[in-house]
């Protein structure tokens, strides 16, 4: 089934939606309905999931519905993620609707491809080759990833490196891509066209605002690539670029450390990633300026493995 | 056509084929939160071909059939280093899920547990707790009200959770809690109890069947009631089929002084799931408790519903009343509702 693209609604049917039978939208492999009662969704939705397919149909067959509701009292309105009916994490204030609709995605997406391979790390492609961008929270791995997501790399995820361990390749789950603090000035003086949320502050990773990824890697969603390349980048301001490349046994025990899902695959899991990053290029890199690195990025990085 | 529900389509999984797509949407919805998608799944596989199912809803049952398996297989690997640790002359007993998966009972395929629930005679427990201890699994740090709640009432002691592996152990020494009127001496259940692996034990079917029942009533809670019943109705099926009352299991229930309770989980799985052990035309008089029960077990499947509502806090208050006498639960419940006004986060 194709479904036309969200954009193709205007703003108010997508509102007048989600408070009613919810909107469909297919992300990757998985098609959610969600529905809001919040009215703070429709706009983020509108605006940076123009080019996902989307339907209204009350009838179709979906892989889980997600739901963002009011809750708390008049003097703290919160907001409360329903995934299924049931609510996995705590309620946040209000204006933070957007942000957990988005973790909440992600938390969905990452529990129910727990048959693949599921990898906290974020990845794009270029000739055919995926880039995996594992990283701990502050390495950069987000800003890293959305200068190449926002450049001419195509974005598979910003998050969750999916690996399908029927083909050993990841699977393409684009959505938009988190930026923290200093982040967002940086993503938004470099790429000056670039679609951003209006930052919202004091939630518990500090600022933070969405950046739409291109239409083409989202109509381009059911692509796959094989992993060609595993960068685990370490920003440092003032620092010269440092690579040092590394044995693929050095990092799957890293990429292991950051699977979601190693516990509940066993074995089979981990003979599959290191299978699925067997023929894989792996560097350490320490870095300060996209300058530096996107040349060697762009040349040694796509010598085919 | 009336809208199929989960518990119709767990009693005759073969009928899935008639559901549209959005009643696999609101089967499966309402299958993940009452936690029966894995049953359902594997209900549904067994009577039909893979293929006649949709793409979206075999990767759903896919994911959660594979959860269940390796869950088990962790549970079991639990089992048998927690078998090493304990002193050999000490029997353990395994109850709930995870006895289910060592007997490969039908309703073990699919069946989502998380954690391992052993018994061993009380005189044991001392020892069993330490060797635990000494083995990773550190006990909860609870209130000193909730150290003595669970240590001199209860039929458990807090859950132990593994250091490394985060695995959580439900010790037990009775399958009531000690201060209930249905209490009685877990030795009768010891002595019945089937080895399953050297040193290890399960209980005997009818004691499996009885436990879920106790357990329906215990726990207090609609969606794990609806657990217990469909547990209840698979073993029924596969350890007495066509025998809605087996005079063994009646009699049983009467030595443990558990016939009522029995009677009203045996009633309420004819109730949900039941057409198979008797025919529609033949009315049977059903208790009060297994009937109130079955409205209980069943409110998570049509929410918002008033009776169903009323019942599942009518059932709250049955396991209170089973847990102890009202000179012990009066002060209990204020102490609860103390607490629950003035902080968060108290024990059971």
């Amino acid at each position: 089934m194709i479904f036309p693209p969200l954009g193709e609604l205007a703003p108010s049917k997508i509102e007048t939606s989600l408070q009613g039978q919810g909107v469909c939208i297919a992300v990757g492999p998985f098609l959610c309905r969600i529905t809001s009662d919040t009215g703070l969704l429709s706009s983020p939705l509108h605006q940076l999931y123009s080019a996902y397919p989307a339907s209204l149909s009350p009838d179709i067959l979906v892989d889980f519905e997600v739901s963002l509701r009011r809750t708390g009292h008049p003097f703290n309105r919160q907001v409360e993620f329903l995934w299924e009916g049931k609510s996995p994490f705590p309620a946040l204030p209000f204006s933070q609707t957007h942000p957990l609709f988005e973790w909440g995605l992600n938390w969905a997406i990452a529990t129910l491809s727990g048959n693949d391979v599921v990898i906290h790390a974020a990845v794009v492609e270029k000739n055919g080759f995926a880039l995996v961008l594992p990283g701990d929270p502050g390495a950069g791995k987000s800003t890293l990833c959305a200068a190449l997501a926002l450049s001419d790399w195509r974005l598979l995820s910003d998050e969750l490196t999916i690996i399908d361990r029927q083909t050993l390749t990841v699977r393409s789950v684009p959505r938009p891509i988190s930026l923290k603090d200093k982040s967002i000035r940086l993503i938004q003086s470099r790429f000056a066209n670039v679609q951003m949320t209006e930052p919202i502050s004091e939630t518990r990773k500090g600022d933070i605002a969405y950046a739409k990824p291109h239409d083409d890697a989202v109509q381009k969603a059911n692509q796959p690539a094989p992993i060609g390349t595993i960068l685990f980048p370490k920003y440092r301001a003032g620092a010269t670029l440092e690579i040092i490349p590394t044995t693929n046994a050095f990092a799957l025990a890293k990429l292991l450390e950051n699977t979601f899902n190693v516990g509940l695959l066993g074995k089979e899991g981990f003979v599959d990633t290191a299978k699925a990053i067997a023929n894989a290029a792996c560097f350490e890199i320490t870095y300060s300026s996209f300058d530096d690195l996107l040349p060697w990025l762009n040349s040694e990085c796509l010598v085919k493995p | 056509m009336p809208s199929q529900t989960l518990a119709d389509l767990l009693r005759t999984p073969n009928t899935s084929a008639t559901l549209d797509e959005a009643g696999w949407n609101s089967v499966i919805r309402t299958a993940r939160q009452t936690d029966l998608l894995g049953q359902l799944g594997s209900a549904v596989m067994e009577t039909q071909k893979k293929e006649t199912l949709h793409w979206r809803i075999q990767r759903a049952f896919n994911l959660e059939l594979t959860t269940a398996r390796r869950r088990n297989e962790a549970a079991l690997w639990e089992v048998r280093n927690i078998r090493k640790l304990i002193p050999s002359e000490i029997p353990i007993i395994v109850l709930k899920g995870c006895a289910y998966a060592l007997a490969n009972d039908r309703n073990a395929a699919g069946r989502m547990f998380s954690d391992i629930d052993l018994m061993v005679d009380a005189d044991h427990l001392e020892k069993v707790e330490s060797a635990l201890i000494s083995g990773g699994w550190k006990p909860s740090q609870v209130s000193a009200y909730d150290q003595k709640y669970y240590r001199e009432w209860m039929h458990e002691i807090p859950p132990m959770e593994h250091v490394r592996r985060r695995t959580t152990v439900d010790l037990h020494h009775a399958i009531i809690p000690i201060v209930s009127r249905f209490a009685f001496p877990a030795q009768q259940l010891i002595a019945a109890a089937i080895e399953i692996l050297p040193g290890v034990f399960i209980l005997s079917p009818a004691d499996r069947i009885i436990h879920s029942s106790v357990h329906a009533f215990l726990e207090g809670v609609p969606t794990k009631a609806l657990r217990d019943i469909y547990d209840i109705t698979c073993l029924m099926k596969q350890h007495y089929p066509d025998q809605p009352r087996p005079e063994e299991l009646l009699v049983r229930a009467g030595q443990l002084g558990l016939e009522q309770l029995l009677m009203a989980a045996l009633e309420a799985s004819e109730i949900i799931f039941g057409k198979h052990v008797r025919p529609r035309h033949q009315t049977v008089k059903h208790s009060l408790r297994g009937r109130c029960l079955a409205v209980a077990a069943q409110s998570p499947l049509k929410p918002g519903q008033l009776l169903g509502n009323l019942m599942a806090h009518a059932l709250l208050a049955h396991s209170h009343w089973m847990k102890m006498p009202w000179y012990l639960l009066i002060p209990h419940l204020a102490r609860k509702a103390w607490i629950g006004l003035t902080q968060k986060n108290t024990a059971t």
